[in-house]
This record gives C-alpha cells, structure tokens and sequence, in this order.
C-alpha cells in the first residue's frame, strides 16, 4: 500500500516536472539552443539552466560536471530542484549572465571545433561574463509536500475553503530574475523576447502558467484561467466597466490587519463569512500550519462564483510587478527574494542548509575520508580481484574533496527577513501610500480609475516614482497605461 | 589429438570474435572511449540515443564493442543488449560524485541479469583527467566491488581525452576472456 503511494508520489512527482520543463520550451526564450541558436532544444544544463541542442549537450558534457550537467529533457528523469532551477535562469537571462561582454560584431561559430571553444571560454574560462553576477543558491523545493497533499484532496474529494488554501499555500515560488529585454544578437527575434506594456501581459501569463504547473492539472487549468480573468479584468477595470470589483478588492490590502483578528469586515461578503464560519475544524496539523499568512489567505479567497480580480490574493499580487522586465537587476532581484520566498522561507531557514548536506552526503562522506592533496592520475592504481580472493580494502585516497558547486556556503545575502514584515504587510504598506487624499488607512481607498483623467496622471506619476524607488516597476504603470517614467535597464 | 591440433589452429589463425557491451551512466564517456580505441583520437560526440558498435582488434581478439546510450529512460534497453555478451565495461564518470550511487544501483542491476551470469566486468574509471576525479579505489568502495565474488572484475583509472588506462583495460580484457 504504501509502496503503490510512494510510486504514485514519484510518478506524479515526474508528470510535474515534465509538464513544467515543456512549458519553459514552449517560452519564446527557450525556443533555440542558448549556445549556438539552433531550433528547438531538447537538452538542457541543469546547473547553468539553460536549454541546448544536441551538439552542444555533447560538447557541455566535455567540460565535466563541476561545470555543467547536461540532461536530455525527455529521456532523463528530473529532479524538483533542477527544474525550478531552469526555471529560474533559461536563455536569455543566461545570455545575459554568461555574454554580457560579447563583442558586438560576434557571430556565433558553426563547426564543432570552433562551437567548443566558444562553450569552453563562455562557461569554462567565463569570458564575457557578466562581473556583478553572482550565482544563485540552488532553490530548495519540496514539491514532494505539495503532490502529498494533492493525493490526500483527491482522497477526500473535499471542496471547502480549506482545500483552497492549501493549494494556494502549496504554489511553488519560483524566484525570477528579471528578463533582459533583447538579450539575443540575433536581431530577428529581438521582437520576441519583448519590449514595454504588451509583454507584461504575456509575461505574467507565461509566469502564472509556470506557476500554475506546480499544482495539480487541475488546479492548473484553474489557475490559468483565472489568470486570464485578471489579465482582461484589468482591461477592464481600466475602462471602468468593472468598478466594483475593484472596489471590493482594494481594502482588502489596506485592511490586512483589522481581518486578522477574526471579526469580518464590512465589505467581505456574506458568502465568504459564512464559508469561513462553516469550515471543518482544523487538525492538529493544519492548526500548526494556520499562520497569519493562511488566515489571510482564507480571508482573501473569493467565492467560486466571483470571477473579479482580487489583489488581496498575495500570490498574485506579488507576481504581477515581478515580471515585468525594465528593472535594473540586481535590486529587482533583491526585491523578488524577499516577496517570492516569504511564504517558504522558514522553511527554507529551517531545512535549506539540513537538506542540502543531506543531498551532497556523500560528498561529505568522502571529506572525512580524504586525506586530501594528492590524486589526480598519478596516484591512481588499478585493482583487480578475481573470485575467492578475500577482499581486502586497502584505502589509498588520493584526490581532494571535491566541491560539489551545489554546495554552497554562501549565505544568501538577498533573504534578509528573519524579522522582515510579512509580505502583506509589506504591500499593504505600500498601497497605503497612494491615500494621497490623507484618508485613514482603514477607509475605503479610492479606485485610481474612477479619477480624472488628470488625476490619474498626476497619481500614476507618483505611484510611479514611489513604486520605482521601490524598484517596483509595475502593473500599476500597465494599468494606466500612462508610462511616463522609465527606468533604465542595465542590460540593454 | 586431432581435434587439439584444430582447436589451436583455430584458437591462432583466426581472430575470435568476442561481444562485449560498455554501458554505464549517460556522459560518463562510453563514445568517447570507443572511438578513441576505434580511430585513435578524440571525437566530438553527441549524446548517444541508440547504440554505436565498433569491431576493435586486440592482440589476436576481435572485440565487438556495443556502446549503448546512458540516459536514463533508455537504461531499460540494455538488457536487450546483452546476448552473448562475454565481458561488460561499465564506464564511470569519476569527477561526479553526485552520481556514483546511481551508478552502483546500475551496476547492481545488471549483475542480476542472468545473460551476463559469465561475463566479466571491466570497470573504467574514466575521466581522470579532471581535478577532482575519485581514485579506483574510492570508486571501487562506492560501488560495492568488494562484495561481487562471483566474477572476475577489474578496475582501470582511464582518461578517454589523454588516452591513459584503455588499452590497460582492454589487456586485461583480452587475458581474461581468453583464459
């Protein structure tokens, strides 16, 4: 019995990851080999999270696992972690890491031997890297917990709010890194790869997508369509049809902390009171795991039959701005750690560091033995055995401990929240600040697409200053569709 | 007597022909190997999907090397491989660590396989070229060598890109098989 959920879990566990690695092909930026742009990869390195063709697979498989650890997308078996690792690089941020410093005139070579040595002094000797960058820890996941929870809903068959929330709170975060706007020097899809307001639908489609690929199919599609909602929802909203959805959703933010405390509030739906006052009892598990953030999260969940928009949602909220491309990247990097990995990150603190020893034992096991120095070829012997002989295991270690590059120590300096505000709050903050009119924060704040024309000028100005300070640069400038300042991007 | 005397013009006239099949973990340097047995240099490979087959000639013995590919969905395809089969080289990346113990399951699993009940096993501790390459006798721990009494084994430090340990192990290979 257990074995047959274990292999359940295993294969759910595969189904998932293959759905998520098609998807990032299916992504404009995945279309060609990273290293010499041919059509449809199908191979990828995990490590360096790139997507390539054959040829280069085998010419990356040269430089050695210390360097890059190819895998064919379809006949290998992958891993959580190496897909979200994927995930969060993909080749146009990695053309941006790794040739930052290619000459402008470079034309990528063709032939094999000239192919190598291109893969070699871009990954090996990282000659046009890109200075400021540093690697990213590997990302933990568990998506393990994820699929548990997704056999026991299917179990159940249960539909209540609490089903909700655990999927919400089962949503695998993927840290992004800002998407360059061209990083390709092919000029023929510099189109593709994005400029300004069209893409950040697109983007956010693509990223929910992604997002949405973590949960079951079902909730997939759920999700997805939900996106959708949001996306032509806010078209919407823009031309003012939909006002009340707006309405209703924005206190939500301001009121994150009057909601907290179990009294519902005045604009919260009948439905949504009675739903929450008729849910089962929690266990003593799901007690543990009713954090301010769940019971947010509770608060904040529509009825099924509401198909507005709903900025209370953090997942979403947090998710739209992200995905915009003009940032610089390093403090929209920062910015994205803090908000994306907030949910997991106890987790993260508590078992990031535990696991990743556990993943890397034995490369550990082998430190204790080594006695480092020497190895190499030269203090390599042949041993053979021949049957009867008694095995004696005569330890000549040579070699050094080798450091598996996942093994990082370094402390990720982008997290810096043991005692941050929770996300909520943190955004509820923000959106008090557009109460340019001095109403109390517990009032009801104003749609900014009810105003004036001028008005909304005049706010998305500021909502702009003070979100791109924030290095937010976001939905907000998209929903307005009054752009009026830029951010520069670095990578451009 | 007469049938002696045909056995060894046999045995010393032609060349024997001996299947034997290398497989091992994908990007371990199975292709890499065989073609530098094969042409004597390195070639640029490409990940094999399917299998390459080479006739080496060594001191007499004419190998029939099927270098089958590592992925891992097409791991299941080896069995199918091993008919007649007289001496398996299980070849190990020695710089990855990481997957030493998925090669020693691998191992393990066609140990079992009962075709392969005489074959002999040469192990190729490729790769030692890279600097953080495992010695022999590590990798020979790792994979639980010390526990397989049943069959000859051996295990060779090899660099396919130097071209160090290949015809060692191909020598032994040679001795062994015609024993």
């Amino acid at each position: 019995m257990s074995s047959r959920t274990e292999k359940d879990k295993t294969k759910q566990l595969q189904d998932k990851c293959q759905v998520v690695l098609t998807e990032l092909l299916r992504d404009e930026d995945n279309k060609y080999c990273v290293d010499c742009d041919s059509k449809g990869p199908r191979w990828a390195s995990w490590n360096l999270g790139v997507f390539l063709c054959i040829r280069c697979a085998g010419i990356h498989r040269n430089l050695g696992v210390h360097i890059s650890k190819v895998k064919s997308v379809n006949l290998d078996t992958w891993t959580p972690e190496q897909v979200v690792s994927l995930q969060q690089m993909g080749n146009s941020r990695a053309r941006a890491v790794y040739e930052a410093n290619l000459p402008d005139n470079f034309r990528r070579p063709q032939n094999d031997s000239n192919l190598e040595t291109f893969i070699r002094a871009k990954y090996e000797h990282k000659k046009y890297i890109a200075r400021e960058w540093v690697p990213l820890p590997l990302p933990k996941v568990n998506w393990e917990k994820e699929i548990e929870e997704e056999i026991e809903k299917q179990k159940r068959k249960k539909k209540t709010v609490m089903e909700k929330k655990n999927s919400n709170i089962g949503n695998v975060q993927v840290p992004q890194l800002p998407k360059p706007k061209n990083p390709s020097p092919k000029p023929g899809r510099a189109s593709s790869s994005g400029v300004a307001t069209m893409t950040t639908t697109t983007a956010a489609t693509t990223n929910s997508t992604a997002l949405a690929t973590t949960t079951s199919a079902a909730a997939a599609r759920a999700t997805i369509t939900d996106k959708h909602k949001h996306t032509t929802d806010l078209l919407g909203l823009q031309n003012g049809e939909d006002g009340f959805g707006s309405f209703l959703s924005a206190p939500h933010i301001v009121k994150d902390d009057n909601n907290e405390d179990g009294r519902s509030a005045d604009e919260i739906g009948r439905s949504e009171e009675e739903s929450f006052f008729n849910q089962t009892a929690p266990t003593e598990k799901e007690k543990a795991k009713l954090t301010k953030d769940s019971i947010l999260a509770l608060y904040g969940n529509t009825p099924p039959t509401r198909t507005t928009y709903n900025p209370a949602y953090p997942n979403q909220v947090t998710h739209g701005p992200y995905v915009t491309t003009s940032t610089g990247f390093p403090p929209q990097q920062q910015n994205f750690h803090q908000h994306q990995q907030q949910q997991n990150f106890n987790y993260q603190m508590q078992n990031g560091i535990v696991q990743q020893f556990a993943n890397h034992q034995f490369a550990l096991q082998n430190a204790n033995q080594f006695v480092g120095g020497g190895g190499g070829t030269g203090s390599t012997i042949p041993i053979h055995m021949q049957p009867g002989q008694v095995a004696i295991a005569t330890p000549q270690f040579g070699g050094q401990f080798g450091n598996a590059p996942q093994v990082q120590f370094q402390p990720n300096l982008q997290f810096q929240p043991a005692n941050g505000p929770p996300q909520q709050h943190q955004f509820g903050q923000y959106q008090q600040h557009q109460n340019f009119g001095g109403q109390s924060a517990a009032s009801v704040v104003p749609n900014p697409f009810f105003v004036s024309q001028q008005q909304q000028q005049q706010q998305s100005l500021n909502l702009q200053q003070q979100f791109g300070a924030l290095s937010l640069n976001s939905q907000t400038a998209a929903c307005n569709s009054t752009p009026t300042l830029t951010t520069t991007n670095i990578w451009q | 007597m007469g049938l002696n005397l045909s056995w060894l013009l046999k045995r010393f006239s032609k060349k024997t022909q001996i299947k034997i099949i290398m497989v091992g973990l994908d990007s371990a340097g199975k292709t890499t190997i065989l073609y530098r047995l094969k042409i004597g240099r390195v070639a640029t490979t490409i990940p094999t999907i399917g299998f390459n087959i080479e006739t080496l000639e060594y001191k007499n013995i004419c190998f029939v090397v099927w270098d089958v590919g590592g992925q891992e969905k097409i791991r299941r395809l080896w069995r199918h491989y091993f008919d007649e089969t007289k001496g398996i080289i299980f070849v190990i990346d020695s710089n990855d660590r990481d997957r030493i113990a998925e090669a020693e399951r691998e191992l393990q699993n066609i140990l079992e396989e009962c075709q392969l009940e005489k074959a002999v096993l040469l192990i190729f501790a490729n790769k030692q070229d890279l600097p953080n390459a495992m010695s022999p006798a590590d990798i020979a721990d790792e994979l639980h060598l010390y526990r397989v009494h049943n069959r000859h084994w051996h295990i060779q430090p090899s660099s396919a890109i130097i071209g160090s340990g290949l015809h060692d192990g191909l020598n032994w290979l040679s001795k062994e098989i015609s024993k």
